[in-house]
């Protein structure tokens, strides 16, 4: 309770052009944007650049923060913005389209899952490298609706208003990424 | 190999579920066909894997770089001003 009152008078100050307060409240969200950027574009120079520019736009934008949402799901709304600006800036990523994914298509759906995947397990590096490779070829849309739902694991409601989506395009593009990383993720498992 | 159309219908369901360990928001009828369908189960938990895949690849920012970014970004908005 003291911690959520001790924001509340952070981000009051900032809103007033407090810069020091600013630092200290924004300070123990460094590591959730720089994070979350990195899941999204899968560069650690490009997730370097979106928190850069994320802690500038917070600030910019403090005034617009209501108080009606926590902050941080606030500040996953300005992340994900940043996200996408970068991403229309540099127009170069070709993504295949899942729009034609069928999830009846045949037996490929089923593989078997025999992967032991505990919280402790270390990734090694080639399997960092399918991920990677996998989650970008998923058109961005899809990529943020499973990066915010299943990876970080925010709620419906909190995911639509990042987003400003309606439930149905949510779970709907839910179902295609889960779907699509999964088959580009087959052959880690059968090879399991 | 054609999918039957409890098959097709528990697929559909685990890609919109909201809650793949415990099933609460899938129908009664397509959480007992989990229970017995060996394919339908093995979908089931290869989506919970790739999830999981996602979840434990994170990455950290060394505290030196964090306090640069941060001090960076603050004396950008003190010029600013």
């Amino acid at each position: 309770m003291k911690q959520i009152d001790e924001e509340q008078e952070l981000i009051k100050a900032a809103k007033k052009g407090d810069i020091n307060a600013f630092n200290k409240l924004i300070k123990n969200y460094t590591q959730m944007i720089y994070s979350f950027s990195f899941k999204v574009c899968r560069n650690e120079e490009k997730a370097k650049s979106t928190l850069q520019d994320t802690l500038i736009n917070v600030y910019k934008s403090l005034k617009t923060f209501d108080g009606k949402s926590k902050f941080s799901t606030w500040l996953y709304k300005v992340v994900t913005n940043n996200c996408l600006m970068l991403r229309r800036s540099e127009k170069t990523g070709r993504f295949i389209s899942v729009d034609d994914i069928q999830i009846d298509s045949d037996s490929d759906h089923f593989i078997s899952s025999a992967v032991d995947i505990s919280s402790k397990e270390t990734l090694n590096t080639e399997l960092k490298e399918k991920l990677d490779e996998a989650i970008k070829k998923l058109p961005l849309k899809y990529r943020l609706v499973f990066i915010l739902r299943d990876v970080e694991g925010l709620s419906i409601e909190e995911t639509k208003n990042i987003l400003n989506l309606s439930v149905p395009v949510i779970k709907s593009r839910l179902h295609r990424a889960r779907n699509f990383l999964r088959n580009e993720l087959k052959e880690y498992y059968e090879a399991s | 190999m054609k999918l039957a159309k409890i098959c097709k219908q528990t697929l559909d369901a685990l890609c919109k579920s909201d809650d793949l360990y415990n099933l609460s928001d899938i129908p009664e009828n397509l959480k007992n066909h989990i229970s017995i369908c060996k394919q339908c189960s093995s979908y089931r938990n290869s989506l919970i894997d790739t999830i999981d895949l996602y979840k434990n690849y994170d990455i950290t920012l060394d505290r030196n770089t964090q306090k640069k970014l941060l001090c960076n970004a603050c004396n950008k908005l003190r010029e600013d001003k």
